[in-house]
């Protein structure tokens, strides 16, 4: 029995390693020699392909923000026991694979205030991601997801990134009528290497969120969450709260409009030249090392973000859809000095992504 | 679903969940050394090798090691000297005090202090329009960014007036001082005009007793502002018998004021050339060009001069006495900068060499221009001005010291910043070209201009000895940490005890010239070796153990000459030898004015660099007017008759210069 439980787990791994790999990333595997017969090891091993360090399960224990990682570890574990100790699960939704490539046009991807700063830079994008849904009695079921990914930048390679995580949901609905809005707890953890060492980072995400049909063709979604990041850099490592209303217009059978809006409170991130006002307002600043030719700084400050996105997406079939989106992301510092020349900074993303399932 | 699938699904749900716990696990480790935390609170960082800006090359080095001129206590008695009644404790009652907003001329001006302490400055200049004038400037650094050098930003604050980024606000007084009664009878003379320099908080506005300019930490005041205001640093008047029953700030002997708080500084000209500006309306430098004028003009009113005004920027200047600071120099900075006398021209063009300098421009523009003159050209006295570096005569006078200060020391130039564009640009290898000579090494053997920082060996002057145990001490060696004594030369039967500590003890049995050695180390970075000669003379007399004040006041009154020109009223050199009344107390010669002569006298000793000292300097012929003086020919070998006097002041000051 014990071999067959390790023969499981590898077999997981090893599918994720096989993934990453086709991805094209960095990223190398490094489990060297596997010893057969000890789950700690492989553990270990494992974390230091993940964390780039050794370590150990001491370790874990120590490192920051364990609280949210035990959090999330608590809610996984009772998902799972959950599942197990059903009498009998009722059914298995699906269990299918999710890809998605995308192309990103990003008109501000130094999130600059001064237009001389301001660069921009076109991405490609690729991610994978094996949803689980599990019904858990008649009003709650939970969605577990792990997923993995990569983002290449054309020009400023210090942005792309690989990253790789998983998250959880336990939903409510106290009735199957159309009408019945669906509520969810939610969470969210993963970890991103980038080629740009200051932004490598975990991030957290924590949140509650309502779903509700309004008619057949249009369905609202709102949530509030909080984000937490904590990077190699402290410019990078950021917390904010956010609210957000999506909203869905089904077209035609194949065709959904959706807009969201989303408003985001704590801190913000800003690359350029040093100016008396960003320095005045930063919590910390560091030189960047995405943008090294032009010897840009990127500062974090508190402030406000509000994105908006108008998207279309297209459903070929069930298994293969396109989506277009534009985005568009004002951030504005909490500080307002009576020198500055002008509130924040304005970003314009447009993407496009093909998704599909097998 | 059968069990076995339902188990499979749990263990992959297990590894999951085990998943998010690993990623979540991994955040990146580390602390980015790049990260600046603006709001946090500023860490003195530990500095190594030279680290005495704004210090006085004699910063009245105490038995206890602190720099008297460096202490709280220093700053206390200055602002008590110059406030007595403390109606200018902050910036608030200083401004009322001296009419800042009521009727007169007041000039507002913003710039860069690019080439002196870094700062984005906001100075506000008034004329109250009875030759007394003030100057306040509001000091910006954006220190995080900039990292105490001059940066644009520091500038920006200054015209945002970014409040997050005020330092500091620095103020400077010219005006008279009411002489106590005690100070009246010495002398004191309360219609005389003279500068006095404060510092303030920048958000409470308190006035403060030392201050952060550079980054390295808080130093007292007013040392920080007048040490290149060609201000002087005397010890302070002991305590007992003041009127206060406090240590007294001292009194500067050649001032026209004699007033206790009057350290002879003076106010700097504006250097427009070298200021850095805003290109926002208002606060360009076109835009300023007439203020900066009119603050220059009023800087030149504060300047003694020689003889009757002629020209109409000379009017109101006070006449000087013949041995109070000659400034001519510093006033032809300024009227040249505008086009000669009368000032004609409107925009300020410092392109002026003075005339000593002709045919040494490129060391002049290069190096004193840039480094020193600054400060220099406040310096020097009516009688003795080569200090003030107005000729190349005069800046060679002081090679030695020079190489001293700039090449080993590291204590010159002055600041930090000025000290980084002399060792960052093309004149560091100028001045050693200059300094450079047969006995004064200024190289290394590769060819680089030596820099301080490196370990110095100085086992102390040249002197006799009397048999038997004689501490030597190597404490004034520079950036080291150990030390190596061996014995050269000499008779035989001597020996060196302990000779790898700094103070090992010299034990000489016979008579004779004995020649040791001290390589001293900071790590693996050794000096280079320096030799000590003692003269081993038994009938040396006195014991260099019993010299006392006394035996030294003996010399000073007697043969040696001195009291002829240090002698009340001459008003002439920075201090008297003769037993005058010191305190006031209206006897003369009593055991206080005794302890106060002492005072003074041990004043002119520089502890960090005995040799140095102005005590053996000054009758041994460098940079006095009385010239060399008998029985000082430091030139000559210890023990000879030619230098009695000399050894017997340097082996007082060896051994503490008691009482």
């Amino acid at each position: 029995m014990k071999s067959g439980v390790e023969d499981e787990f590898l077999e997981v791994l090893y599918n994720v390693v096989h993934l990453l790999n086709r991805l094209g990333g960095n990223l190398t595997l490094q489990i060297n020699p596997l010893p057969a017969s000890s789950i700690r090891h492989f553990t270990v091993s494992y974390l230091r392909w993940v964390c780039g360090k050794s370590v150990n399960l001491l370790t874990i224990i120590k490192i920051g923000h364990i609280h949210i990682a035990r959090a999330i570890f608590l809610l996984g574990l009772i998902i799972c026991f959950t599942t197990a100790n059903a009498a009998s699960p009722s059914y298995i939704e699906g269990i299918n694979i999710r890809a998605d490539a995308g192309f990103m046009a990003d008109d501000n991807v130094t999130r600059a205030k001064n237009s001389a700063d301001k660069l921009s830079d076109q991405s490609y994008s690729a991610n994978l991601s094996l949803p689980y849904i599990f019904a858990l009695g008649t009003h709650f079921r939970a969605l577990t997801n792990g997923f993995l990914g990569g983002e290449k930048f054309v020009h400023y390679d210090g942005l792309s990134r690989v990253s790789a995580g998983v998250q959880g949901e336990l939903q409510y609905r106290h009735s199957a009528a159309f009408f019945a809005p669906i509520f969810a707890l939610s969470g969210r953890a993963l970890t991103e290497q980038y080629q740009s060492k200051l932004r490598d980072s975990s991030r957290y995400s924590i949140g509650v969120s309502m779903r509700q049909p309004v008619t057949d063709r249009i369905q609202l979604f709102g949530a509030l969450t909080h984000h937490q990041r904590d990077a190699y850099s402290k410019v990078f490592t950021i917390a904010e709260k956010a609210a957000r209303l999506n909203l869905d217009y089904l077209l035609s059978p194949q065709g959904t409009i959706y807009m969201t809006g989303e408003y985001r409170v704590g801190d913000i991130v800003s690359t350029g030249q040093p100016t008396l006002e960003l320095i005045s307002s930063a919590d910390v600043f560091a030189p960047d090392d995405a943008f090294t030719d032009s010897q840009l700084t990127t500062y974090r400050l508190d402030g406000s973000t509000v994105l908006t996105t108008l998207g279309y997406n297209h459903g070929f079939s069930p298994n293969h859809a396109l989506d277009f989106s534009w985005r568009r992301i004002e951030s504005t510092p909490g500080q307002k000095k009576n020198y500055s020349t002008s509130s924040g900074y304005v970003v314009n993303q447009f993407s496009l992504v093909y998704l599909m399932s097998f | 679903m059968n069990k076995i699938m339902c188990f499979k699904y749990f263990l992959l749900h297990i590894g999951i969940s085990l998943s998010a716990l690993l990623l979540v696990s991994c955040s990146p480790g580390g602390e980015n050394p790049t990260d600046v935390f603006p709001n946090a609170t500023a860490v003195i960082k530990p500095t190594s090798g030279p680290d005495s800006f704004l210090l006085f090359p004699n910063p009245q080095k105490q038995a206890d090691g602190s720099l008297q001129t460096n202490t709280l206590a220093y700053a206390t008695a200055y602002y008590e000297a110059i406030d007595p009644n403390n109606t200018k404790d902050t910036l608030a009652k200083w401004k009322a005090a001296n009419g800042f907003g009521s009727a007169g001329t007041e000039v507002n001006v913003v710039f860069g202090d690019v080439k002196d302490l870094g700062y984005g400055r906001r100075m506000t200049a008034r004329d109250n329009g009875n030759d007394t004038y003030a100057f306040m400037v509001e000091n910006y650094a954006v220190a995080p960014a900039a990292n105490y050098t001059y940066s644009s930003l520091n500038l920006d604050a200054a015209v945002a007036r970014e409040p997050k980024w005020h330092v500091g606000t620095n103020a400077i007084e010219f005006s008279s001082a009411t002489c106590t009664a005690a100070e009246f009878l010495a002398g004191c003379n309360s219609t005389v005009k003279f500068a006095k320099f404060y510092t303030f908080h920048p958000t409470t506005g308190a006035r403060l007793l030392e201050a952060n300019l550079d980054g390295r930490g808080n130093k007292a005041m007013p040392g920080i502002c007048i040490s290149c205001h060609g201000g002087r640093a005397y010890p302070l008047t002991p305590a007992t018998e003041s009127p206060t029953s406090k240590a007294l700030f001292p009194v500067i002997g050649f001032t026209a004021s004699q007033k206790r708080g009057d350290v002879e500084a003076h106010l700097q000209p504006f250097d427009v050339d070298n200021f850095g500006f805003s290109t926002v309306p208002g606060y360009t430098r076109a835009e300023q060009e007439t203020k900066f004028k009119a603050i220059n003009k009023m800087v030149l009113k504060t300047y003694p001069i020689a003889a009757a005004p002629v020209f109409p920027e000379d009017t109101s200047r006070r006449i000087s006495n013949f041995i109070e600071w000659d400034a001519a120099p510093a006033a032809t900075i300024i009227k040249n900068a505008y086009g000669g006398n009368s000032m004609p021209n409107t925009t300020f063009s410092d392109t002026f060499v003075p005339p000593g300098w002709a045919g040494q421009e490129t060391l002049y523009n290069d190096v004193v221009v840039s480094a020193c003159r600054t400060c220099h050209i406040l310096r020097g006295t009516g009688t003795m001005p080569e200090l003030n570096f107005n000729s190349y005569a005069s800046f060679a006078g002081y090679a030695d010291q020079i190489k001293g200060h700039v090449i080993d020391r590291g204590n010159m130039p002055l600041a930090k910043i000025v000290y980084e564009r002399l060792w960052g640009s093309s004149g560091i290898e100028i001045l050693a070209n200059f300094l450079e000579t047969p006995e004064q090494t200024v190289r290394d053997t590769s060819g680089a201009v030596l820099k301080p920082g490196r370990p110095v060996a100085v086992p102390g002057p040249n002197r006799t000895v009397l048999r038997g145990a004689t501490i030597l001490s190597a404490t004034g060696s520079l950036y080291s940490k150990t030390y190596q004594w061996s014995i050269v030369s000499g008779p035989n039967g001597t020996t060196l005890d302990n000779p790898n500590l700094a103070q090992p003890t010299f034990n000489a049995t016979a008579d004779g010239n004995y020649v040791l050695q001290l390589i001293t180390s900071n790590g693996t970075t050794q000096s280079e070796p320096a030799t000590l000669t003692l003269v081993v003379n038994n009938a040396l007399s006195p014991a260099p153990a019993t010299i006392r004040f006394s035996n030294i006041k003996a010399v000073l009154e007697g043969a040696a000459g001195c009291i002829g020109c240090h002698t009340p009223p001459s008003g002439g050199p920075p201090i008297f030898y003769t037993n005058i009344d010191r305190n006031g107390s209206g006897g003369i010669a009593d055991t206080t004015d005794d302890l106060w002569f002492y005072t003074e006298l041990r004043g002119r000793i520089n502890f960090t660099d005995v040799a140095s000292s102005a005590l053996l300097r000054k009758p041994s012929g460098h940079h006095h007017g009385g010239g060399l003086q008998p029985g000082f020919d430091s030139t000559t070998a210890p023990g000879q008759p030619g230098r009695a006097n000399y050894d017997l002041f340097l082996n007082w000051i060896l051994n503490g210069a008691p009482y």
